[in-house]
Protein backbone atom coordinates (compact mmCIF):
# COMPACT_ATOMS: atom_id res chain seq x y z
CA UNK A 1 0.00 0.00 0.00
CA UNK A 2 1.66 3.22 -0.94
CA UNK A 3 2.21 5.56 1.95
CA UNK A 4 0.83 8.67 -0.35
CA UNK A 5 -2.29 7.64 -0.32
CA UNK A 6 -4.92 9.34 2.63
CA UNK A 7 -7.45 6.77 3.97
CA UNK A 8 -10.21 7.96 2.23
CA UNK A 9 -8.76 5.98 -0.76
CA UNK A 10 -7.90 2.79 0.81
CA UNK A 11 -11.69 2.89 3.15
CA UNK A 12 -13.08 1.36 -0.05
CA UNK A 13 -11.05 -1.78 -0.62
CA UNK A 14 -9.53 -0.23 -3.92
CA UNK A 15 -5.63 0.79 -2.85
CA UNK A 16 -5.00 -2.51 -4.14
CA UNK A 17 -6.31 -1.17 -7.54
CA UNK A 18 -5.06 1.90 -7.60
CA UNK A 19 -1.42 0.44 -6.84
CA UNK A 20 -2.00 -1.98 -9.47
CA UNK A 21 -3.40 0.98 -11.86
CA UNK A 22 -0.32 3.03 -10.83
CA UNK A 23 1.42 0.09 -12.50
CA UNK A 24 -0.11 -0.14 -15.66
CA UNK A 25 -1.70 -3.25 -14.99
CA UNK A 26 -4.64 -4.34 -17.23
CA UNK A 27 -5.55 -6.98 -14.82
CA UNK A 28 -6.38 -4.13 -12.70
CA UNK A 29 -7.86 -2.23 -15.02
CA UNK A 30 -10.28 -5.50 -15.96
CA UNK A 31 -10.84 -6.06 -12.25
CA UNK A 32 -12.04 -2.14 -11.96
CA UNK A 33 -14.78 -2.58 -15.11
CA UNK A 34 -16.05 -5.61 -13.82
CA UNK A 35 -16.54 -4.11 -9.86
CA UNK A 36 -18.11 -0.79 -11.81
CA UNK A 37 -18.53 -0.75 -15.67
CA UNK A 38 -21.89 -1.71 -15.22
CA UNK A 39 -22.80 1.14 -12.67
CA UNK A 40 -20.38 3.17 -15.33
CA UNK A 41 -22.63 2.38 -18.28
CA UNK A 42 -25.84 3.12 -16.71
CA UNK A 43 -24.89 6.36 -15.46
CA UNK A 44 -23.15 7.41 -18.97
CA UNK A 45 -26.30 6.18 -20.85
CA UNK A 46 -28.77 8.36 -18.49
CA UNK A 47 -26.61 11.05 -19.03
CA UNK A 48 -25.39 10.73 -22.49
CA UNK A 49 -28.96 9.41 -24.01
CA UNK A 50 -28.00 6.18 -25.52
CA UNK A 51 -25.95 3.20 -25.70
CA UNK A 52 -23.59 4.00 -28.50
CA UNK A 53 -22.47 6.84 -27.04
CA UNK A 54 -22.58 5.77 -23.02
CA UNK A 55 -20.12 2.95 -24.08
CA UNK A 56 -17.69 5.77 -25.90
CA UNK A 57 -17.63 7.47 -22.55
CA UNK A 58 -17.13 4.84 -20.26
CA UNK A 59 -13.91 3.81 -23.06
CA UNK A 60 -12.72 7.66 -22.50
CA UNK A 61 -13.39 7.25 -19.21
CA UNK A 62 -11.07 4.69 -18.60
CA UNK A 63 -8.28 6.24 -20.64
CA UNK A 64 -8.25 9.34 -18.74
CA UNK A 65 -7.95 7.07 -15.45
CA UNK A 66 -5.02 5.36 -16.92
CA UNK A 67 -3.50 8.90 -17.82
CA UNK A 68 -3.80 10.15 -14.58
CA UNK A 69 -3.98 7.29 -12.12
CA UNK A 70 -0.58 8.43 -11.37
CA UNK A 71 -1.72 11.88 -9.75
CA UNK A 72 -4.60 10.45 -7.82
CA UNK A 73 -3.55 11.47 -4.06
CA UNK A 74 -6.74 9.49 -2.47
CA UNK A 75 -8.36 12.69 -1.45
CA UNK A 76 -11.30 11.21 -2.23
CA UNK A 77 -12.36 7.17 -2.04
CA UNK A 78 -11.06 6.10 -5.59
CA UNK A 79 -14.37 4.77 -6.74
CA UNK A 80 -15.91 8.33 -6.47
CA UNK A 81 -12.57 9.72 -8.36
CA UNK A 82 -13.54 7.07 -10.98
CA UNK A 83 -16.90 8.42 -11.35
CA UNK A 84 -15.91 11.56 -11.12
CA UNK A 85 -13.76 11.37 -14.09
CA UNK A 86 -17.28 9.28 -16.00
CA UNK A 87 -19.05 11.90 -15.74
CA UNK A 88 -17.02 14.59 -16.19
CA UNK A 89 -16.01 13.06 -19.92
CA UNK A 90 -19.94 12.79 -20.40
CA UNK A 91 -20.01 16.20 -19.83
CA UNK A 92 -17.09 17.15 -22.57
CA UNK A 93 -18.54 14.91 -24.96
CA UNK A 94 -21.75 16.06 -24.77
CA UNK A 95 -20.45 19.43 -25.52
CA UNK A 96 -18.17 18.07 -28.52
CA UNK A 97 -20.86 16.19 -29.97
CA UNK A 98 -23.76 19.48 -29.46
CA UNK A 99 -26.60 16.51 -27.95
CA UNK A 100 -29.75 17.93 -26.94
CA UNK A 101 -29.93 18.13 -23.24
CA UNK A 102 -32.91 16.65 -23.33
CA UNK A 103 -32.55 12.83 -22.82
CA UNK A 104 -33.66 10.64 -26.32
CA UNK A 105 -32.40 7.31 -26.61
CA UNK A 106 -31.42 6.37 -30.02
CA UNK A 107 -31.25 2.71 -30.73
CA UNK A 108 -28.01 1.47 -32.48
CA UNK A 109 -27.25 -1.54 -34.53
CA UNK A 110 -24.85 -3.66 -33.02
CA UNK A 111 -25.41 -2.94 -29.40
CA UNK A 112 -27.86 -4.58 -27.35
CA UNK A 113 -30.48 -1.74 -25.90
CA UNK A 114 -31.07 -1.34 -21.75
CA UNK A 115 -33.06 -3.87 -20.57
CA UNK A 116 -36.52 -2.52 -19.20
CA UNK A 117 -37.60 -3.30 -16.20
CA UNK A 118 -41.28 -4.65 -16.92
CA UNK A 119 -43.48 -2.96 -14.22
CA UNK A 120 -44.50 0.36 -14.14
CA UNK A 121 -43.59 1.47 -17.90
CA UNK A 122 -45.74 4.68 -18.67
CA UNK A 123 -44.30 6.17 -15.24
CA UNK A 124 -41.05 5.20 -16.10
CA UNK A 125 -41.37 7.03 -19.87
CA UNK A 126 -42.78 10.21 -18.49
CA UNK A 127 -39.80 10.06 -15.62
CA UNK A 128 -37.33 9.28 -18.19
CA UNK A 129 -38.05 12.54 -20.27
CA UNK A 130 -39.00 14.47 -17.14
CA UNK A 131 -35.13 13.80 -15.64
CA UNK A 132 -33.43 14.91 -18.93
CA UNK A 133 -35.61 18.15 -19.15
CA UNK A 134 -34.10 18.74 -15.18
CA UNK A 135 -31.22 20.80 -14.72
CA UNK A 136 -27.75 19.06 -15.01
CA UNK A 137 -27.38 19.61 -11.49
CA UNK A 138 -29.99 18.27 -10.16
CA UNK A 139 -30.24 15.59 -12.68
CA UNK A 140 -26.89 14.50 -11.86
CA UNK A 141 -27.75 14.21 -8.45
CA UNK A 142 -31.37 12.44 -8.67
CA UNK A 143 -29.52 9.85 -11.16
CA UNK A 144 -26.75 9.52 -8.40
CA UNK A 145 -29.06 9.20 -5.42
CA UNK A 146 -32.45 7.22 -6.77
CA UNK A 147 -31.27 5.43 -9.30
CA UNK A 148 -27.71 4.22 -8.78
CA UNK A 149 -28.14 4.65 -5.08
CA UNK A 150 -25.14 5.99 -4.07
CA UNK A 151 -25.33 7.66 -0.58
CA UNK A 152 -25.41 11.63 -0.35
CA UNK A 153 -21.50 11.41 1.48
CA UNK A 154 -20.46 9.32 -2.10
CA UNK A 155 -21.86 12.22 -4.09
CA UNK A 156 -20.71 15.45 -2.58
CA UNK A 157 -17.26 13.69 -3.27
CA UNK A 158 -17.60 12.67 -7.22
CA UNK A 159 -19.45 15.80 -7.68
CA UNK A 160 -17.80 18.16 -5.69
CA UNK A 161 -20.22 19.52 -3.49
CA UNK A 162 -20.90 20.00 0.24
CA UNK A 163 -23.38 16.81 1.24
CA UNK A 164 -26.20 19.35 2.10
CA UNK A 165 -26.08 20.68 -1.66
CA UNK A 166 -26.36 17.05 -2.72
CA UNK A 167 -29.58 16.44 -0.66
CA UNK A 168 -31.23 20.21 -1.55
CA UNK A 169 -30.80 19.44 -4.72
CA UNK A 170 -32.19 16.59 -4.60
CA UNK A 171 -35.61 17.77 -2.68
CA UNK A 172 -35.25 20.54 -5.50
CA UNK A 173 -35.10 17.56 -8.14
CA UNK A 174 -38.06 15.29 -6.80
CA UNK A 175 -40.11 18.28 -6.17
CA UNK A 176 -39.51 19.59 -9.60
CA UNK A 177 -40.41 16.00 -11.30
CA UNK A 178 -42.98 16.10 -8.84
CA UNK A 179 -44.75 19.18 -10.13
CA UNK A 180 -44.24 18.14 -13.39
CA UNK A 181 -45.83 14.89 -13.67
CA UNK A 182 -48.78 16.40 -11.75
CA UNK A 183 -49.36 18.79 -14.88
CA UNK A 184 -48.57 16.12 -17.23
CA UNK A 185 -51.06 13.81 -15.33
CA UNK A 186 -53.77 16.88 -15.13
CA UNK A 187 -53.40 17.73 -19.04
CA UNK A 188 -53.97 13.68 -19.50
CA UNK A 189 -57.45 13.98 -17.59
CA UNK A 190 -58.61 16.58 -19.29
CA UNK A 191 -57.73 15.01 -23.17
CA UNK A 192 -59.28 11.71 -22.03
CA UNK A 193 -62.63 13.99 -20.58
CA UNK B 1 -49.00 12.84 8.49
CA UNK B 2 -52.49 13.03 9.60
CA UNK B 3 -53.21 16.65 7.29
CA UNK B 4 -51.62 14.51 4.30
CA UNK B 5 -54.33 11.59 4.72
CA UNK B 6 -56.88 13.97 5.05
CA UNK B 7 -55.84 17.17 2.41
CA UNK B 8 -56.60 15.65 -0.83
CA UNK B 9 -54.03 17.77 -2.72
CA UNK B 10 -50.85 17.54 0.00
CA UNK B 11 -51.79 13.57 -0.46
CA UNK B 12 -51.65 13.23 -4.23
CA UNK B 13 -48.10 14.86 -3.58
CA UNK B 14 -47.15 12.95 -1.07
CA UNK B 15 -48.80 9.55 -3.50
CA UNK B 16 -46.63 11.10 -6.62
CA UNK B 17 -43.28 11.83 -4.10
CA UNK B 18 -43.44 8.39 -3.36
CA UNK B 19 -44.26 7.14 -6.62
CA UNK B 20 -41.04 8.96 -8.48
CA UNK B 21 -38.65 6.99 -5.60
CA UNK B 22 -40.07 3.69 -6.46
CA UNK B 23 -39.79 4.21 -10.58
CA UNK B 24 -36.61 5.88 -10.06
CA UNK B 25 -34.21 2.70 -10.21
CA UNK B 26 -36.24 1.96 -12.97
CA UNK B 27 -33.93 3.95 -14.41
CA UNK B 28 -30.87 1.77 -14.33
CA UNK B 29 -29.77 0.67 -17.24
CA UNK B 30 -28.23 -2.69 -17.92
CA UNK B 31 -26.95 -4.37 -21.46
CA UNK B 32 -24.93 -6.58 -22.90
CA UNK B 33 -21.40 -5.37 -23.85
CA UNK B 34 -18.82 -8.12 -24.72
CA UNK B 35 -16.94 -5.52 -26.92
CA UNK B 36 -16.72 -2.84 -24.61
CA UNK B 37 -14.07 -4.50 -22.64
CA UNK B 38 -11.89 -5.36 -25.72
CA UNK B 39 -12.23 -1.84 -26.61
CA UNK B 40 -11.26 -0.47 -23.69
CA UNK B 41 -8.50 -2.71 -23.62
CA UNK B 42 -7.34 -2.10 -26.84
CA UNK B 43 -7.14 1.56 -26.40
CA UNK B 44 -5.29 0.82 -23.55
CA UNK B 45 -2.37 -1.03 -25.03
CA UNK B 46 -2.03 1.86 -27.78
CA UNK B 47 -2.14 4.40 -24.77
CA UNK B 48 0.56 2.28 -22.83
CA UNK B 49 2.68 1.91 -26.39
CA UNK B 50 2.11 5.35 -27.38
CA UNK B 51 3.59 6.46 -23.80
CA UNK B 52 6.43 4.45 -24.10
CA UNK B 53 7.01 5.70 -27.30
CA UNK B 54 7.41 9.16 -26.09
CA UNK B 55 9.66 8.40 -23.00
CA UNK B 56 12.27 6.45 -25.45
CA UNK B 57 12.19 9.60 -27.13
CA UNK B 58 12.87 11.64 -24.63
CA UNK B 59 15.55 9.17 -23.20
CA UNK B 60 16.86 7.82 -26.52
CA UNK B 61 20.17 10.25 -26.59
CA UNK B 62 20.62 11.36 -30.93
CA UNK B 63 23.33 9.37 -32.98
CA UNK B 64 26.36 11.63 -33.92
CA UNK B 65 25.44 11.83 -37.58
CA UNK B 66 22.32 13.50 -36.24
CA UNK B 67 24.16 15.82 -34.41
CA UNK B 68 26.48 16.60 -37.06
CA UNK B 69 23.80 16.50 -39.61
CA UNK B 70 21.94 19.53 -37.39
CA UNK B 71 25.58 21.41 -36.95
CA UNK B 72 25.38 21.00 -40.21
CA UNK B 73 22.51 22.74 -41.29
CA UNK B 74 22.95 25.84 -38.86
CA UNK B 75 26.47 26.71 -40.54
CA UNK B 76 24.43 25.97 -44.30
CA UNK B 77 22.39 28.45 -42.97
CA UNK B 78 24.34 31.03 -41.77
CA UNK B 79 26.01 30.47 -44.84
CA UNK B 80 23.14 31.13 -46.91
CA UNK B 81 21.98 34.57 -45.07
CA UNK B 82 25.76 35.59 -45.37
CA UNK B 83 25.40 35.53 -48.99
CA UNK B 84 21.72 36.69 -49.10
CA UNK B 85 23.20 39.85 -46.98
CA UNK B 86 26.15 40.54 -49.00
CA UNK B 87 23.80 40.47 -52.27
CA UNK B 88 21.63 42.39 -50.98
CA UNK B 89 24.35 45.13 -49.52
CA UNK B 90 25.91 45.39 -52.60
CA UNK B 91 23.03 45.67 -54.80
CA UNK B 92 21.63 48.76 -52.09
CA UNK B 93 24.96 50.31 -51.35
CA UNK B 94 27.09 52.51 -53.33
CA UNK B 95 29.34 49.87 -54.78
CA UNK B 96 26.53 49.69 -58.04
CA UNK B 97 29.49 51.52 -59.40
CA UNK B 98 31.36 48.81 -59.82
CA UNK B 99 28.88 47.20 -62.46
CA UNK B 100 31.07 46.78 -65.86
CA UNK B 101 27.85 48.33 -67.89
CA UNK B 102 27.70 51.62 -65.53
CA UNK B 103 31.99 51.62 -65.92
CA UNK B 104 31.64 51.57 -69.61
CA UNK B 105 29.06 54.19 -70.15
CA UNK B 106 31.07 56.38 -67.35
CA UNK B 107 34.35 56.26 -69.17
CA UNK B 108 32.70 56.63 -72.61
CA UNK B 109 31.08 60.38 -71.05
CA UNK B 110 34.38 61.06 -69.47
CA UNK B 111 35.97 60.12 -73.24
CA UNK B 112 33.31 62.33 -74.74
CA UNK B 113 34.63 65.28 -72.27
CA UNK B 114 38.09 64.91 -72.97
CA UNK B 115 37.52 65.14 -76.70
CA UNK B 116 35.54 68.32 -75.94
CA UNK B 117 38.42 69.59 -73.87
CA UNK B 118 41.07 68.23 -76.32
CA UNK B 119 38.84 70.49 -79.46
CA UNK B 120 38.70 73.43 -76.79
CA UNK B 121 42.45 73.11 -76.20
CA UNK B 122 43.47 72.98 -80.08
CA UNK B 123 41.20 75.55 -80.97
CA UNK B 124 43.30 77.58 -78.24
CA UNK B 125 46.47 76.48 -79.11
CA UNK B 126 45.69 77.30 -82.88
CA UNK B 127 45.43 80.98 -81.99
CA UNK B 128 47.97 80.92 -79.30
CA UNK B 129 50.36 79.80 -82.55
CA UNK B 130 48.98 82.74 -84.96
CA UNK B 131 49.46 85.37 -81.83
CA UNK B 132 52.56 83.96 -81.08
CA UNK B 133 53.94 84.61 -85.11
CA UNK B 134 52.99 88.24 -84.98
CA UNK B 135 54.04 88.89 -81.39
CA UNK B 136 57.24 87.06 -81.69
CA UNK B 137 59.71 89.91 -83.02
CA UNK B 138 58.74 92.20 -80.09
CA UNK B 139 58.58 89.97 -77.64
CA UNK B 140 62.06 88.67 -78.47
CA UNK B 141 63.64 92.07 -78.74
CA UNK B 142 61.58 94.17 -76.59
CA UNK B 143 61.97 97.45 -76.80
CA UNK B 144 59.78 98.74 -73.90
CA UNK B 145 60.00 98.04 -70.41
CA UNK B 146 55.88 96.57 -70.44
CA UNK B 147 57.32 95.05 -73.01
CA UNK B 148 60.06 93.38 -70.81
CA UNK B 149 57.06 92.41 -68.88
CA UNK B 150 55.11 90.76 -71.43
CA UNK B 151 57.90 88.52 -72.41
CA UNK B 152 58.62 87.88 -68.58
CA UNK B 153 54.88 86.74 -68.05
CA UNK B 154 54.58 84.47 -71.35
CA UNK B 155 57.89 82.85 -70.16
CA UNK B 156 56.19 81.93 -66.34
CA UNK B 157 52.80 81.28 -68.94
CA UNK B 158 54.95 78.47 -71.07
CA UNK B 159 56.67 77.23 -68.05
CA UNK B 160 53.34 76.51 -66.05
CA UNK B 161 52.03 74.97 -69.44
CA UNK B 162 54.56 72.88 -69.80
CA UNK B 163 54.42 71.52 -66.06
CA UNK B 164 50.72 70.87 -66.69
CA UNK B 165 50.95 69.01 -69.26
CA UNK B 166 53.31 66.90 -67.93
CA UNK B 167 51.00 66.73 -65.01
CA UNK B 168 48.21 65.12 -67.41
CA UNK B 169 50.58 62.86 -69.37
CA UNK B 170 50.39 60.80 -65.81
CA UNK B 171 46.46 61.63 -65.69
CA UNK B 172 44.55 62.36 -68.81
CA UNK B 173 41.37 62.10 -67.34
CA UNK B 174 41.88 65.10 -64.37
CA UNK B 175 39.73 67.44 -65.29
CA UNK B 176 40.64 70.13 -62.80
CA UNK B 177 43.88 69.77 -64.43
CA UNK B 178 42.74 69.91 -67.44
CA UNK B 179 40.88 73.52 -66.90
CA UNK B 180 44.04 74.59 -65.39
CA UNK B 181 45.48 74.00 -68.78
CA UNK B 182 42.56 75.54 -70.74
CA UNK B 183 42.73 78.89 -68.28
CA UNK B 184 46.38 79.10 -68.79
CA UNK B 185 45.93 78.99 -72.45
CA UNK B 186 43.62 81.84 -72.73
CA UNK B 187 45.43 83.94 -70.21
CA UNK B 188 48.83 83.14 -72.56
CA UNK B 189 46.31 84.25 -75.66
CA UNK B 190 44.89 87.53 -74.19
CA UNK B 191 47.98 88.38 -73.12
CA UNK B 192 49.65 87.76 -76.96
CA UNK B 193 46.72 89.07 -77.77
CA UNK B 194 47.59 92.89 -75.83
CA UNK B 195 51.40 92.45 -77.52
CA UNK B 196 49.47 92.38 -80.40
CA UNK B 197 47.23 95.47 -79.48
CA UNK B 198 50.20 97.46 -77.89
CA UNK B 199 51.76 97.35 -80.94
CA UNK B 200 48.94 98.19 -83.18
CA UNK B 201 48.91 101.29 -81.10
CA UNK B 202 52.61 101.96 -81.57
CA UNK B 203 52.01 102.00 -85.20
Amino acid sequence: MSHSLRPAATADGDWESVEACRKGSLAAFDKLYQRHGGRMKSIACNLMGNPTDAEDAVQEAFLKIYRNVKTFRGQSSFSTWVYRILINTCIDMKRKRHLHDVVQPSPVAGIAQPALPASNHPLRLTLEKLVGRLDARLRHVFLLFEVEGFKHSEIAEILEISEASSKHALFEAKRELRDRLKRSRIVRTSDEA
Amino acid sequence: MEHVRECPDCSEDWSLWQEISTAAPGLRKSWESSELWPRIEQSLIEETRHADRIVRGQRKPQPIWRQWQALAVCLALLLVSAVASWIVLQRSGPAVDNEPGLQDERRLLTEQALTEIEETQAAYLRSIEKLSTLAAPRIDQPKSALLGIYREKLLLIDSAIEELRANIELNRFNAHLRNELLSIYREKQQTLEEVVKDEAHEN
